[in-house]
């Protein structure tokens, strides 16, 4: 009984990693990205591409992994949601699925549809704490998410890109009144969104993890984060912890009567009274 | 009561010659697959466009209805309910569940509306995933039900239900527009408070097309599954059928009349013609959407609608034949 709550507070880590991302861009662009998912898995195959024909470690490919999503993710945001963002409300979350769309088909035509996990030297190992095992891969997960985490608090508190994306996403006429360019905001926001997405799949790629997985763990991650402020990335972690059973959006079920969900819930009438 | 115009001659033409088409033997049978799968995709767009173009309501819990309806029914046969029944029943059950889930989701608007939707047939799949009312442990849950009972209903008669209610949807969707219903909506997609504060009960407008979609979509879904003969909870509550539907009409053209008609054609060719390269096939439909969406925001018929022939066409479409 001990086991699987620990196994899956650290595999909650992960998800909560990759809900900051999805909750930053929410926060900022008010975007439900759906692509999320389907990126984050992008970042999964370029780290096990990098291993399986360079046999580099995932953790050493993130050099090269990093700098190529966030480079997408700018591109995206720039010419794609931007523009989709002046056309209608709808046009943006239209985009996403078509991202995902896009993303998922082609990884599969790359790759091919089958689930693959793999072998580093540590992706076996484990740990014992008393009489229970755990594979140390969670545990890895587990503390690079804390760290990421932290590292993003720190990043969103003490500099000036940190602050704008904050004050953006809490008052976007606001910020630009005292001279922040929300427009680039956005991109930046995408492209660090991105970043945490090529971190969380670099370290998904230890658990043998199949093409079109994109969408549930979108669904998984978008269910664990409070969207009301990016910059919170405490929060994402006390939703997080889900793991990608079928049973599991019956939780959302649950969700709603717990007092985080019913904030989550009364943020959405707060903002329908706002507009 | 409205003219007759040319436009309603050429639709009434076409749905003559698609109601002969399986009795002609000369037509191959594949045919009448493409119709159907055809008539299936129009119906369901046609009723997303009333909901999410002119409503404004961005519904992505189009699966939970047909799948509520395609489970009426398949739970149906199995308890020795005859499948028309059934068919009813599952637009009934579509209805109803649309109804209850308004309270919750019509709370919410905009960007806000579409994530509180997008759950639902989530945790529809779960629920069924893990339901089992009839039958032993070997059917229900993940493996889902066969729908018994239906040897007499071949592609034929699916194919003249999909399309009388493909038929229905188009009249219901024209119906609304140029009703007081119509302009209510619109006037609520533009300005909610002001809507409100003219008197309009928006609640209980943006109800109407709300329960009406849900229940065609609910229709052709149980007759969809009619014609696939089994129904299982994680293709039913899939995030897949929202695509064709948002691709369907997206391309067509979002808030234009003939826009689901013509986005449901142009998807059901991309879906027969390209089966065969399985993963390239959505590949390029992602990248369709793309392109049409920023392209053209009102999809394939934005861009006819540049062209002056386009326009001297549809203006002829819509000249009266009798009368002034």
């Amino acid at each position: 009984m001990i086991s699987p709550i620990v196994m899956g507070i650290l595999l909650g880590g992960l998800y909560a990693l990759i809900a900051m991302g999805l909750s930053m861009v929410f926060g900022v662009m008010r975007m439900i990205n759906l692509a999320h998912g389907d990126l984050v898995i992008l970042g999964s195959y370029l780290s096990f591409a990098l291993l399986a024909n360079f046999g580099l470690d995932p953790i050493v490919s993130l050099v090269i992994t990093v700098p190529l999503l966030s480079g997408l993710g700018f591109f995206i945001q720039r010419f794609l949601l931007r523009r989709a963002a002046d056309i209608s409300d709808e046009a943006p979350l239209i985009i996403a699925f078509g991202i995902a769309l896009i993303l998922q088909n082609a990884i599969q035509i790359v790759t091919d549809p089958q689930s693959r996990g793999i072998s580093t030297a540590y992706s076996m190992a484990s740990f014992s704490v008393g009489p229970f095992q755990f594979p140390v891969i969670y545990l890895m997960n587990f503390v690079a998410a804390l760290v990421v985490m932290a590292l993003f608090s720190i990043f969103l508190k003490k500099t000036y890109l940190g602050r704008a994306i904050a004050a953006a996403s809490q008052n976007k006429k606001a910020a630009q009144l005292m001279g922040i360019n929300t427009k680039n905001i956005h991109s930046a926001a995408f492209a660090i969104a991105m970043i945490s997405a090529a971190i969380a799949g670099a370290f998904l790629d230890d658990i043998p993890v199949p093409t079109n997985i994109g969408y549930s763990i979108f669904d998984n991650c978008f269910r664990c984060g409070d969207h009301r402020r990016s910059g919170q990335p405490v929060r994402d972690l006390s939703g997080g912890g889900d793991t990608w059973s079928g049973a599991d959006p019956v939780r959302i079920f649950f969700r709603i009567r717990r007092p985080d969900a019913f904030r989550l819930f009364s943020h959405f009438s707060g903002a329908y009274r706002e507009t | 009561m409205t003219k007759l115009t040319y436009e309603h001659i050429a639709l009434i033409s076409i749905v003559v010659l698609l109601v002969v088409l399986p009795l002609v033997t000369a037509v191959p049978q594949s045919w009448t697959l493409y119709v159907f799968i055809f008539c299936v995709y129009l119906s369901m767009s046609c009723m997303w466009n009333l909901i999410a173009g002119y409503a404004g309501l961005i519904s992505l819990c189009q699966p939970a209805f047909l799948g509520l309806a395609g489970y009426t029914l398949a739970l149906g046969t199995w308890i020795g309910v005859p499948w028309w029944a059934g068919l009813v029943g599952g637009a009934v059950v579509a209805g109803i569940f649309a109804v209850l889930i308004a309270f919750a989701v019509f709370r919410l608007s905009g960007v806000y509306f579409a994530i509180g939707t997008l759950v639902v047939p989530e945790v529809l799949r779960s629920l069924f995933i893990l339901w089992r009312p009839v039958g032993g442990s070997m059917t229900g849950g993940g493996a889902g039900y066969m729908i018994k009972n239906i040897s007499g209903v071949g592609i034929n008669e699916t194919y003249w239900l999909a399309l009388v209610i493909a038929v229905i949807s188009i009249i219901i969707f024209r119906a609304v527009l140029s009703s007081n219903l119509g302009l209510g909506l619109a006037a609520i997609r533009d300005n909610q408070q002001a809507a409100a504060s003219c008197g309009i009960n928006t609640f209980r407008l943006k109800l109407y097309p709300f329960v009406i979609g849900a229940m065609i979509t609910g229709l052709v879904g149980a007759v969809y599954y009619i014609h696939q003969g089994f129904i299982e909870p994680t293709r039913t509550f899939n995030v897949s059928w929202t695509m064709a539907i948002l691709l369907s009409t997206v391309i067509g053209g979002m808030r234009t009349k003939g826009g689901a008609m013509l986005g449901a054609m142009v998807y059901v060719f991309l879906y027969f013609a390209m089966a065969r390269y399985g993963g390239y096939s959505l590949l390029i439909q992602g990248v369709i959407l793309i392109t049409i969406l920023l392209i053209s925001p009102r999809g394939l018929l934005g861009i006819f609608n540049k062209f002056s022939f386009y326009r001297s066409f549809v203006l002829f479409m819509d000249r009266p034949v009798l009368g002034k």
